[in-house]
């Protein structure tokens, strides 16, 4: 079988198991609502002092908004994570593909894949949720927001992927371990992603504190490089972690 | 005429014969800076390698005490813009450089741990994995020793504990390397020991040390321009000073590293020492 | 090997505590005819931050080695023991059982 009929096969063998079964996708966008719901209770409205007579309005959903949407998808996304080698996993080993006579590169990417388009239809229904709850009626920057949470989201699967793999076999399933182990990597992205809020959200969040509101296209060719270094890592390394 | 076109050569001739000796003594001089630059590094090398640690470790710990002393006797005392408080610069700037030079001997050594397989090679992969934890774990302490000297300088330069977390960039990408390696030390601690815990610290060493030039560039270009803790060395005794504590640390850190590596073979011969005799029902 | 380590670890600290103890005094003397002042007369007092980070990072640095130390001892321990196992197993023959070299 060659590659590319061996990655359709795989991520449609994943895409069925996961339409029969849905647990992946309703459990991730249900946490993910929740998270957005306490979000909304802090920081649902505006915040209104009075200056003497003067009253000043201080858009605080715009503001923080995007903090609490990044960080929905990025805590929820470990969910995924964890879930996406449940099938495979039998006492605490990845046997199932162990004994699998294919070329395990291209099951990591299949699995990346996979795991990719339940991160966006996560996110895309939590968008919706967001919009309700924090006002944002930006129609203009969907595209924008959107090709950023697709960029974002490829190279948080692609090194997802690996450490879940990793985490899998260990003690109580490894779901606090890989939790520690992927947040620092995603943290220079997650920076990133917070800085072009200009650009997907309308508003610059936090100032001028973390820098200068970057470009969307300096973004993406950015976090499009850091996702090839982590996928050529992922698929390189995913066989040897396998074979153990 | 003439003598305008030969006295115009003669000169001519005396400038192309002072450049060629002011060349030749440039290429001497620049032999010479090369020849020590080697010396040093052989020195550094031998030191490294088979000097025994504990000279190793001694002679860090002496050249630390040097530089306190250049710190406390050489350097002058207040500096233009940040007073007295950027005294702390010759023990944050070294602790700075040698935990990125540590974490990329780590993540050096986890890819060797990743390439060899089999210990048939003199640097098996237990070997390598045994290097890159320490390293990690040397590399984490200088790290600690950067936030807490950056977060100290912070509180003096601006008279809060916290805005380095915000305001100075080149602080926080140190800290984003302190989390990723401290989930590194995190992973081997619920690991058991054995050839599962050697290959994944050494694919997540891996991944967090090319995750460092990230994490470094990146806050770089895209963050905040200015630095706010802007030095001006402009003194020869600020710079050698600089460079020294810059050698010390390293050569002190590798002291350590290795004191940390033979622990952990010691741990290793002992445990398979055990198995052995439990085997033999001694 | 440990109790060498100890002893060195010892003498480097009390060289330590010396010289840093010889440098707050030189920085107090130094203090008052070289001030040239940073601006203003308003400068907080920054020496005590600065000793403050030279105290932190030598204790971090002496806390690191104390732990391997430590550690090493806990070594050293279960190696007499399996020495000792050794030895009743053997009772005639020659320890074979090699010590932690550190």
């Amino acid at each position: 079988m060659t590659g590319a009929a061996l990655f359709f096969s795989l991520l449609r063998w994943d895409l069925l198991r996961e339409l029969r079964r849905r647990e992946i996708v309703p459990n991730m966008a249900l946490f993910a609502v929740l998270m957005l719901t306490i979000a909304q209770l802090g920081a649902g409205g505006d915040l209104v002092l009075f200056d003497g007579d003067k009253r000043i309005e201080i858009d605080i959903p715009g503001k923080v908004g995007p903090v609490f949407f990044w960080m929905a998808i990025v805590f929820t996304g470990t969910v995924g994570l964890s879930q996406s080698f449940a099938a495979e996993r039998e006492g605490g080993r990845l046997t199932g593909i162990q004994l699998a006579p294919i070329d395990l590169g291209v099951f990591y990417l299949a699995k990346v894949a996979a795991t990719w388009i339940y991160i966006m239809m996560m996110g895309i229904a939590l968008l919706g949720v967001y919009m309700l709850f924090f006002n944002f009626m930006r129609w203009d920057l969907l595209p924008s927001l959107l090709g950023a949470l697709a960029v974002f989201a490829l190279g948080y699967t692609g090194a997802g992927i690996i450490l879940s793999s990793m985490t899998t076999s260990l003690r109580g399933g490894g779901e606090i371990v890989l939790r520690i182990l992927i947040l620092p990597l995603m943290m220079p992205v997650v920076l990133l992603t917070l800085q072009v809020s200009e650009a997907t959200f309308g508003k610059e969040v936090f100032g001028e504190n973390l820098g200068p509101s970057l470009e969307l296209w300096k973004y993406m060719i950015t976090v499009l490089s850091l996702d090839a270094i982590y996928l050529t890592t992922g698929y390189l390394v995913f066989p040897k972690i396998v074979e153990e | 005429m003439p003598e305008h076109f030969l006295f115009a050569q003669f000169s001519k001739k005396t400038e192309i014969r002072k450049g060629t000796r002011i060349l030749v003594i440039e290429f001497i001089i620049s032999i010479g800076l090369g020849a020590v630059k080697v010396a040093l590094a052989m020195a550094l090398i031998w030191l490294i390698a088979i000097s025994p640690h504990q000279l190793n470790n001694l002679l860090g710990w002496i050249l630390v005490l040097v530089t306190l002393a250049f710190v406390g006797f050489w350097v002058p005392p207040e500096e233009k813009i940040l007073g007295s408080s950027y005294l702390i610069f010759f023990f944050h700037f070294p602790s700075a450089i040698n935990c990125m030079n540590l974490f990329v001997i780590g993540g050096v050594f986890s890819f060797l741990c990743l390439l060899n397989k089999n210990s048939s090679l003199k640097l098996s992969a237990t070997s390598c994995d045994l290097w890159a934890a320490s390293a990690i774990e040397v590399g984490m302490l200088a790290c600690t020793i950067t936030l807490v000297t950056g977060g100290i300088w912070g509180r003096a330069a601006w008279g809060e504990w916290d805005t380095w977390i915000i305001n100075d960039p080149r602080l926080m990408s140190v800290y984003f390397m302190w989390l990723t390696y401290a989930a590194y030390l995190a992973l081997r601690a619920s690991m058991d020991k054995g050839r599962r815990r050697e290959l994944y610290c050494a694919v997540f060493g891996l991944l967090a040390t090319l995750n460092v030039p990230i994490v470094y560039y990146a806050i770089r270009v895209f963050g905040k321009e200015n630095h706010p803790m802007s030095l001006t060395l402009d003194q020869t005794s600020m710079k050698t000073t600089q460079w020294v504590g810059a050698g010390a640390f390293l050569v002190l850190y590798i002291g350590l590293m290795r004191l940390r590596r033979n622990y952990y073979k010691s741990c290793e011969q002992t445990d398979r020492l055990q198995e052995d005799f439990n085997r033999a029902r001694i | 090997m440990t109790q060498r380590l100890n002893i060195f670890i010892t003498l480097t600290t009390v060289t330590l505590t010396c010289t840093l103890a010889r440098l707050l005094q030189a920085q107090a003397e130094k203090t008052p005819e070289n001030f040239q002042g940073a601006g203003s007369g308003s400068a907080p007092d920054f020496q005590k931050y600065v000793f403050f980070a030279y105290g932190l990072t030598c204790l971090l640095l002496f806390l690191f080695t104390l732990r391997t130390i430590s550690q090493c001892r806990n070594l050293q321990k279960r190696v007499d023991y399996l020495e000792e196992r050794f030895k009743e197993a053997n009772p005639g023959g020659e320890s074979k059982a090699g010590g932690a070299d550190l």
